[in-house]
């Protein structure tokens, strides 16, 4: 039984090292390319196989765009905490409740305006195949019916949270 | 096919037969590999006795022999390949499904991802 056993502890230590060393490798390849360029554009580049004037394009394009929609958030969030505590103090929709909630709406559509310019202008750095890829799987994800368009789900003290990673 | 009797009666035959000398040589440590391999069949007493008793004296006897033993390691061996790519293949879409959510988020915060 000596022989099976130095078997035994021999094979699972060569299966322990076949095994680190595979999930090693593969994760050790996907940290590098997050390292690269961050978890989103790491899956852009990934999902459309973008690469050098392309990838660079879309990055910059990403980056431009990110103040652009954190000012936004920033904004809705404002109106959000302003009406948070109209509602605190009120009873009865009042015209102030109506201005807030009217200039929610507005950023709103200001937010997904500048969201919408965005896809297009991605969609046209990329090839026109992966640009049309791209902008289908964006309006199934931020735009089709079922999503609830930009209304947060936690009510309004929960859309500071959900919007807070964009203010860096 | 000639019976001995046959050949016995054929004088030509018997002494060529006579004459004939075996040339080949046997290994070296070919008695001593015999003898191993008797030996290593003596001792592999496979027990009868339950199932699982019977299946480790069986592996025990099986890895005794070289090619057992390296026919058990590349077993060993193909199992942690195996599982490494699993492995490797889960860790790969768990993180691609992690950076896919922070794409969509980082562009639409109130998005509601949904796996393709």
């Amino acid at each position: 039984m000596r022989r099976l056993l130095v078997i035994g502890v021999l094979g699972f230590c060569l299966a322990g090292a076949s095994y680190g060393y595979l999930v090693g490798r593969r994760t050790t390849a996907l940290e590098r390319v997050e390292a690269s360029c961050g978890p989103e554009l790491a899956w852009m580049q990934r999902e459309f196989g973008l690469a050098g004037a392309e990838f660079e394009r879309v990055r910059e394009l990403h980056e431009a765009y990110k103040p652009v929609c954190a000012g936004y958030c920033a904004q809705i969030d404002e109106q959000y905490l302003e009406l948070e505590r109209l509602l605190e103090s009120g009873t009865e929709v009042t015209g102030e409740m109506e201005r807030v909630i009217a200039e929610a709406n507005r950023l709103r559509s200001l937010c997904q305006t500048a969201m919408l310019e965005h896809f297009f202008e991605v969609s046209r750095a990329m090839s026109p195949e992966q640009g049309k890829r791209y902008l289908a799987w964006m309006h199934e994800q931020t735009l089709a019916p079922s999503h609830s368009s930009m209304v947060p789900k936690s009510g309004p003290a929960g859309a500071g949270h959900e919007h807070e990673h964009h203010v860096h | 096919m000639q019976t001995p009797k046959a050949t016995e009666s054929d004088p030509a035959l018997s002494r060529m037969l006579g004459e004939w000398e075996i040339e080949g040589k046997l290994p070296a440590q070919f008695a001593a590999g015999v003898w191993r391999r008797v030996a290593l069949e003596e001792s592999c007493g496979v027990e009868k006795e339950g199932w699982a008793r019977w299946f480790l004296s069986w592996i025990d006897c099986w890895v005794r022999r070289p090619l057992g033993a390296a026919s058990c390691l590349a077993v060993f061996l193909a199992l942690g390949v195996l599982a490494g790519m699993w492995r490797a293949d889960a860790v790969t879409q768990e993180t691609e499904a992690a950076w896919q959510q922070a794409y969509i988020h980082s562009v639409s915060p109130v998005a509601e991802v949904t796996s393709r």
